[in-house]
């Protein structure tokens, strides 16, 4: 038995318990194997969800796997159809779909997708009264960046710091050394053997990529009090390390490019929305509304509603708190590679985004993927097949890191 | 075997549009409603009206093209593709704050200067109505206000939208569970009648709202609208480009009183592309009066 939204029923599927409508009064009773004419009549009358059972177990797979194919495809109908990178993606979200609906995962019903039902509510700011220069302005006034953050940019930046002096600056603080030597102990960094300080790391790492991720750790901390009911901040920091991992993934693939760099770049690269909730959560609310109303992805939706996108706050802001430029040009181009100094980082975090945000379809994910273009991804010379086992790397390694940075 | 249809799966299930088809379509549709769609947007649109295709038997774009400008059947395939690209999703009682602005400033102000002036009369255009969440609402915050003293005024809430099938579901005012979900239980005891299909609303609401198809961008269509005292439209111009939006901007100047108040969606702004409202803050919201 399998509890499943209306508008997701196959023809065939059969009611394993009673349908009542509003009144008690039994609409379609249990055991009614369904047709096309009881599932309208199930959507019309308002009917959300229902029971229902297949009997054979090849059958099952059957309609599972059309279930699992209709609803990928509406987080796909933004993006080019005939594109060999969307295309291997849709393939292996299906897949993970598919596998999880075996396992009973319940997807998402229509209305929820589309947020028919959220109150939508006013803002401190409105469109065309505050650009993003004045919002990071703002931003800037609220609060200071942490002091470890500026000790670390200045020995990064003296470019003669040795491996006692970063593990000097790191080690004062003591939650972010922690955080540090768990994460490069965990299986993404694959290092040879167990480190236990912080000066061993910066031997087995590197000065200058140590340095890096601890730049990015200790900003993740400056984002640590924004209020969640209105935006939830484990899904935002789930999605940015999910990039971190596949920046840095990808990043070893791909020739000159550097992968503790890429893995900080994923990690901040949505801090222009963070920016943006804090100062705007209202109007934040209502972008994610539009984007999901109109199946279009966020930045488009910021787009049309604000007039500007969280990556042009984030440039601002990491402009402000000095983040080596390369980071900042990467963050700065993850929707738009094109414009980028650092093209290769750019599209490799744009591959790694619309990979994250097709893995979250599989996990309940409400925005459609943004996509990209084929000759920005062939620039990585990354063979599309080694998407696939990209994807269970990192689906491997997500949920243990998770636990690690937070 | 799965692993084996997997591998097949394709995503493609629609003809292809090639840009001029694009072009052609979309700005077709701006002349007739002003919505403005950009060419990154050209797969979602391919997709959404793929299955329209194949409704109608045609094997490309240009066909469809063809089929609504040439059709007999035009005007209704062309009513057909607003529907599709065109986002009509409303609940009773969304935007409470901004319906709070209403019940508990702007009604109580305008009745009480009515009365003074003698003229028990009040007109409200709801813009963009959709399947009629709004006009009742504002019905519903009407009678509250009003109570029994009602029946002394003469009150129009004129509904429009460019949906003739989002207006059929306003006129037959049924509504189920979920489009009652931000709705107070005591209020819907009170304005609606539990039917076997949902709730339909009470008539003494109903009898208020008069739904008409119309174009906000297009003064032909406004001038039917009645001088309001009130006009809300939320959350429709923000897909009009801004020359669009200044059009129906100048309709709504047109169309209310010099006293009167629009209410727009809350990250709608329209200081940037015209000077004839001025913003007024209120507590809970945003409203705007004639300059
Ligand atoms: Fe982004
Ligand atoms: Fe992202």
């Amino acid at each position: 038995m399998k509890k499943m939204c209306s508008e997701y029923i196959i023809p065939g599927m059969m009611l394993a318990k009673d349908v009542t409508g509003l009144d008690g009064s039994v609409l379609l009773e249990k055991g009614k194997v369904l047709d096309d004419k009881d599932i309208k009549l199930l959507i019309d009358a308002g009917i959300d969800y229902v029971y229902v059972t297949i009997k054979e177990k090849e059958e099952e797979e059957r309609f599972l796997l059309n279930i699992a194919e209709d609803y990928v495809s509406k987080f796909f109908m933004y993006v080019n159809p005939d594109s060999k990178f969307v295309s291997e993606l849709f393939k292996i979200v299906v897949e993970l779909v598919f596998d999880g609906l075996k396992k009973g995962l319940e997807l998402p019903c229509e209305d929820i997708l589309r947020a028919k039902h959220v109150e939508r509510m006013k803002d401190l700011f409105f469109k065309d009264m505050g650009g993003p220069e004045d919002i990071v302005k703002h931003e800037l006034s609220l609060a200071s960046f942490p002091d470890v953050y500026f000790r670390l940019k200045k020995l990064l930046d003296s470019g003669s710091a040795s491996a006692k002096d970063i593990a000097e600056v790191v080690s004062s603080d003591v939650a972010l050394a922690t955080k540090l030597l768990k994460l490069v102990n965990s299986p993404l960094f694959a290092l040879a053997k167990k480190v236990t300080s912080i000066e061993q790391a910066v031997a087995l790492v590197g000065e200058e990529e140590l340095t890096e991720v601890a730049l990015g750790l200790s900003a993740i901390r400056y984002f640590k009090d924004i209020p969640s009911e209105l935006m939830d901040m484990k899904t935002f920091w789930k999605h940015s390390l999910s990039c971190g991992i596949f920046s840095k993934i990808i990043a070893s693939y791909v020739k000159d490019v550097n992968e503790e760099t890429m893995f900080t770049a994923g990690l901040l690269h949505d801090v222009g929305k963070l920016i943006l909730f804090k100062n705007m959560p209202y109007s934040t609310v209502e972008t994610l509304i539009f984007a999901r109303e109109n199946m279009v992805p966020m930045v488009e939706a910021e787009e049309i509603v604000l007039g500007f996108t969280h990556t042009d706050l984030s440039n601002l802001i990491m402009e402000s708190w000095e983040f080596p430029d390369e980071i900042r040009d990467i963050v700065t181009h993850h929707h738009s590679p094109r414009g980028a100094n650092f093209k290769k980082g750019a599209i490799i975090l744009q591959v790694a985004d619309n990979l994250a945000n097709a893995i979250e379809v599989s996990r309940g994910g409400k925005y459609v993927v943004p996509g990209m273009n084929d000759e920005d991804f062939d620039e990585l010379n990354l063979p599309i097949n080694a998407l696939r086992p990209i994807v269970e790397k990192h689906n491997q390694l997500l949920d243990t890191i998770l636990a690690t940075i937070l | 075997m799965p692993e084996l249809s997997i591998g097949k799966l394709t995503l493609r299930k629609t003809p292809k549009m090639s840009i001029n088809e694009f072009k052609e379509l979309t700005a077709f549709i701006h002349d007739k409603t002003g919505i403005a769609i950009p060419v990154r947007r050209k797969y979602l649109i391919e997709n959404k009206l793929g299955n329209r295709l194949k409704e109608l038997h045609l094997s490309s774009y240009a066909d469809y093209i063809k089929y609504l400008k040439f059709s007999p059947k035009k005007e209704s395939e062309f009513k057909k593709l607003c529907e599709l690209i065109t986002v009509n999703e409303t609940s009773f009682f969304r935007d409470i704050k901004q319906l709070t602005v209403f019940k508990n400033i702007i009604l109580p102000e305008i009745i009480k200067k009515r009365e003074k002036q003698g003229n028990k009369e009040l007109k409200i255009w709801s813009a963009g109505c959709s399947t009629g969440e709004e006009p009742y609402t504002l019905g519903i915050i009407l009678h509250e206000v009003l109570k029994v003293s009602i029946i002394g005024w003469r009150i129009q809430i004129y509904a429009t939208d460019i949906s003739p099938a989002v207006l059929i579901r306003a006129r037959r005012g049924i509504y189920n569970q979920y489009s009652l979900r931000t709705t107070p239980d005591h209020i819907i005891e009170k304005y609606f009648i539990k039917q076997p299909d949902g709730y339909k609303i009470h008539p003494k609401v109903q009898k208020l709202v008069n739904f008409q198809l119309l174009n906000i961008t297009d003064p032909k269509h406004t001038k039917k609208v009645p001088n309001s005292d009130i006009i809300f439209c939320r959350n429709v111009i923000i897909y009009f480009d801004d020359e669009v939006k200044r059009r129906v901007i100048n309709n709504f100047y047109d169309k209310l009183k010099d006293d009167g108040y629009l209410f727009l969606g809350y990250s709608e702004s329209i200081h940037r592309i015209s000077k004839l409202f001025k913003s007024q803050i209120k507590p809970g919201g945003i409203v705007y009066i004639k300059n």
